[in-house]
């Protein structure tokens, strides 16, 4: 039973930056890797903001707006197709790794203590964690079904499906990139700044691998909305997909850490799952 | 006076690696309700040329002007896009596939007035004057439909709001010969209830003769032929395509 | 097809390193695999095996670098109510786990957790064996064995903590009159192009406990071997993979002190002081090495260090 909450918590934890990616992949049809970076920006600028006796509104509104503004600046990098969106994204995370670090001044940053949403919620003891978590994930999920049922949600799908169409219908599709990136790197940055709450502390590592997960995650959970959503786009179907994913990840890692299965090995085996996944139910329109 | 809806005055197109033109010195106009057939084999320009009134060919020599007053050359794409709908053979470029028909509606409508509501029993209407099969489809992903209903959609959604000018590229030619016809037929009948001025690319024959008021031939990029109204009406294929090949 | 893929991966379940029935159990987490943590843990449990008497059940997790199985670990341990200790070894994951353990006795090996965060916590269920080396010790050894040195080349990442010994280090080799010239490899890969950099009036290089640095060390004795000087570092490991020399503490012995701790631990004897700071430190020295042996063991003799020849291939 514990292995079912633990995986829970863990996947609720993640979903804003699951969300984040699944805008991006799924809707706009982009691969974008800089949440690699941002995921540890929202937690860098969180850190040295709260250790700085900053509010903790404070310190998440500019973790927020950090990522955003990344978002805004991988896009630009983009514009025009002048660099592929993937190697953007790769570009990104490595002058973002310059970047954390100096914002966090040390690799390493305890903010065990000072004020946080953890904190606040110290009345529920050991569910403190979760219902962080839930709670994070309730809001965004709201204000991303509110997005996608709107018509800003249908010109996004739009440009996944068309690009070209969109800018004839009379679009500035670079705007409405841009706006999705920057969104998909807010969330990110949320999402660290909530882990480095939950987690006590930041590290400039620690969001390594975290874009391909989510990835992972949202083509899982695209394959389990199909059986229900019959060829309809049904937006709270399509987020509950993407938290289905995340789940199914992190339930499998807990279960095999349950029936001790060696993680040198689990790593091959979430890996291979991918690829199976990816090969079979992949879309191969990406950029 | 009927206005200019097409003005093209001495256009010249260049290749963009080399000194050869695509198009050499056009001259062109369409009043209100024209609509001009461009006659050509492969390589001759028109696709080019099609491609130059709606900007998709961006770097041009010579005048262009739209509805009256609007010069192509500075306008922006989204002043165009509201005086100009494209339908080519790639069908596909005019839908997006995995959105269903609704919401294909739905994004096309954004282009005219980004509030307005489409009322789904309206709608089906308007589908029944295309396609009978497309009401019944409304909320399917367009991707299930055949290339004929995709046609008639793409038709269907540009008649949402009959654009100033029609530009049809050979827009039926991937399509099997008798589904060609029928949408051939569709499109003119829309083209004359709804006052349409059309420019359309093609490099059949039979549809230069059957449709349009005025036929243009291109050879390399320039006119070798022009034709209007009676002239145009009694033309023979045999005429025509000595004229023309 | 999710359900075949389960069956088929449960198939790979290793059994855990239990021993038979126990009273207590201990989950012991480590980040990633690396030689110097393993020697660490093997020097506790077998410490902790001959002073603890009763049943124990050892549970040994390895993270493999990844967070996300990390913080799986961390909370499966909070959980199970039959873990009676947590023992994690290195600074992040001692973070993790006593961020969200306060059920039960966490022992953290190899890491850092200042007094100031101990004094904040609500439960104070934390333990600590810290490897610090005092900066001051590692100097006074470099200056014994040159005593004209007036250069020292320090490599360095940006691992947890490095920056502040850097700078501690820098600041008081300048009392001294010596000069440091500080190249940081922000990644392993950059280990090779950063160590061409390397000033040619620099008369030795040096590097603190520093785990990424540590791995790449083959790298940094190439270079050192070329430009024909002496590669001095802080722990066993990077002596037995080819540098001079070095002032460190056997990692088996911090395993060692923390198993004492973790023993009262579990025995629910309650700890005088929560930070153990490793006293014993060891001259490691590498057999194939310039620098006269003799010389080595005087200066190991004269500060009370234990001696340690290693051979190499």
């Amino acid at each position: 039973m514990d292995v079912i909450f633990i995986a829970l918590e863990q996947s609720l934890l993640l979903l804003p930056l699951v969300l984040g990616i699944y805008l991006t992949y799924s809707i706009i049809q982009i691969t974008d890797l800089t949440v690699d970076g941002t995921f540890v920006l929202g937690a860098a600028v969180f850190a040295r903001l709260i250790t700085n006796s900053y509010t903790i509104g404070i310190s998440m509104a500019a973790a927020i707006l950090a990522g955003a503004v990344f978002g805004v600046l991988v896009s630009l990098i983009q514009h025009k197709n002048r660099i592929k969106p993937l190697i953007a994204g790769i570009l990104m995370v490595l002058m973002l790794q310059t970047i954390n670090l100096q914002i966090l001044g040390r690799p390493n940053v305890s903010i065990y203590g000072y004020d946080s949403f953890v904190k606040k919620l110290s009345f529920l003891n050991d569910n403190a964690n979760l219902a962080l978590s839930f709670i994070s994930a309730l809001v965004i999920f709201s204000i991303l079904i509110l997005v996608l049922q709107s018509n800003l949600g249908l010109i996004l799908r739009g440009l996944g499906d068309n690009k070209g169409l969109v800018r004839k219908l009379g679009k500035n599709t670079e705007l409405y990139k841009i706006f999705t990136l920057a969104l998909s790197n807010a969330l990110a940055a949320t999402c660290g700044a909530l882990s480095a709450q939950v987690y006590g502390y930041t590290d400039v590592s620690m969001g390594y691998g975290v874009a391909l997960t989510a990835i992972g995650a949202v083509i899982i959970g695209s394959q389990i909305v199909k059986i229900f959503e019959k060829k309809r786009f049904i937006p709270a179907f399509e987020l509950l997909g993407a938290l289905g994913g995340t789940y199914i990840y992190f339930l499998i890692i807990n279960i095999f850490l349950f029936i001790g299965l060696d993680p040198i090995n689990l790593k091959l085996v979430l890996g291979l799952i991918l690829i199976i996944f990816l090969t079979f139910f992949g879309d191969k329109n990406h950029e | 006076m009927s206005k200019n809806i097409l003005s093209i005055k001495n256009l010249r197109l260049k290749s963009p690696n080399s000194s050869v033109y695509i198009l050499d010195n056009i001259n062109l106009t369409l009043e209100e309700k024209d609509f001009l057939i461009i006659l050509g084999g492969n390589g001759s320009g028109k696709s080019s040329l099609l491609k130059t009134i709606n900007k998709t060919n961006k770097f041009f020599k010579g005048e262009i002007i739209l509805d009256g007053s609007v010069p192509v050359k500075t306008a922006s794409e989204k002043s165009i896009a509201g005086l100009t709908s494209t339908i080519t053979q790639e069908i596909n470029a005019n839908l997006f596939c995995s959105m269903s028909i609704l919401e294909n509606f739905m994004l096309y409508n954004m282009k005219y007035n980004d509030s307005q509501r489409i009322d789904e029993s309206m709608l089906k209407n308007h589908l029944n004057k295309y396609n009978s099969n497309l009401s019944k489809k409304i909320n399917q992903p367009v991707s299930v439909l055949s290339g004929g209903e995709k046609q008639s959609l793409i038709l269907a959604l540009i008649f949402l709001r009959p654009p100033k000018l029609l530009i049809l590229d050979e827009h039926t030619s991937a399509l099997a010969p008798m589904t060609s016809e029928k949408l051939m037929k569709i499109t003119a009948e829309i083209i004359k209830d709804e006052n349409i001025t059309c420019v359309m690319a093609t490099h059949s024959l039979d549809f230069a003769l059957k449709f349009g008021n005025k036929i243009v031939a291109l050879k390399d990029g320039k006119v070798i032929y022009y034709a209007e109204g009676k002239k145009k009406q009694y033309l023979t294929k045999e005429e025509l395509a000595r004229y023309c090949y | 097809m999710l359900r075949y893929i389960l069956i088929f991966l449960a198939s790979f379940s290793c059994c855990s390193p239990s021993i038979g029935l126990s009273d207590k159990k201990i989950t012991i987490i480590l980040p990633i695999q690396h030689q110097a943590l393993n020697d660490i843990v093997s020097g506790f449990q077998k410490t902790l095996l001959e002073i603890y008497k009763e049943p124990l059940k050892i549970k040994l997790l390895n993270a493999q670098g990844d967070y996300n199985i990390q913080s799986a670990m961390i909370q499966q341990a909070h959980k199970d109510k039959e873990t009676d200790l947590v023992v994690t070894v290195a600074t992040g994951v001692l973070q993790s786990a006593a961020n969200i353990i306060e059920n039960k006795p966490v022992l953290g090996l190899a890491a850092l957790y200042s007094e100031e965060d101990l004094k904040k916590r609500r439960v104070h269920n934390i333990s600590v064996v810290q490897d610090e080396i005092p900066i001051s010790q590692s100097l006074e050894f470099i200056r014994s064995l040159f005593p004209k040195i007036k250069k020292i080349t320090l490599v360095h990442s940006n691992m947890p903590k490095t920056q502040e010994e850097v700078m501690q280090f820098q600041k008081l080799a300048q009392s001294f009159g010596i000069t440091v010239q500080k190249l940081l490899v922000p990644n392993l890969v950059d280990l090779y192009s950063v160590s061409k950099s390397i000033h040619k009036d620099s008369e030795i290089i040096f590097i603190l406990k520093d785990s990424l640095i540590a791995s790449g060390i083959n790298t940094l004795k190439q270079q050192a071997a070329k430009l024909g000087k002496p590669l001095v570092t802080s722990d066993e490991g990077t002596v037995i993979n080819g540098a001079d020399i070095a002032l460190g503490v056997v990692e088996a012995d911090i395993g060692s002190q923390g198993a004492k701790i973790a023993s009262n631990l579990l025995q629910n004897i309650s700890q005088e002081t929560r930070i153990s700071i490793m006293k014993d430190l060891t001259v490691f020295y590498n057999a194939k090495s310039d620098i006269s042996e003799n010389l080595v063991k005087s200066i190991a003799c004269k500060y009370g260090y234990k001696f340690q020849k290693i051979k190499t291939d």
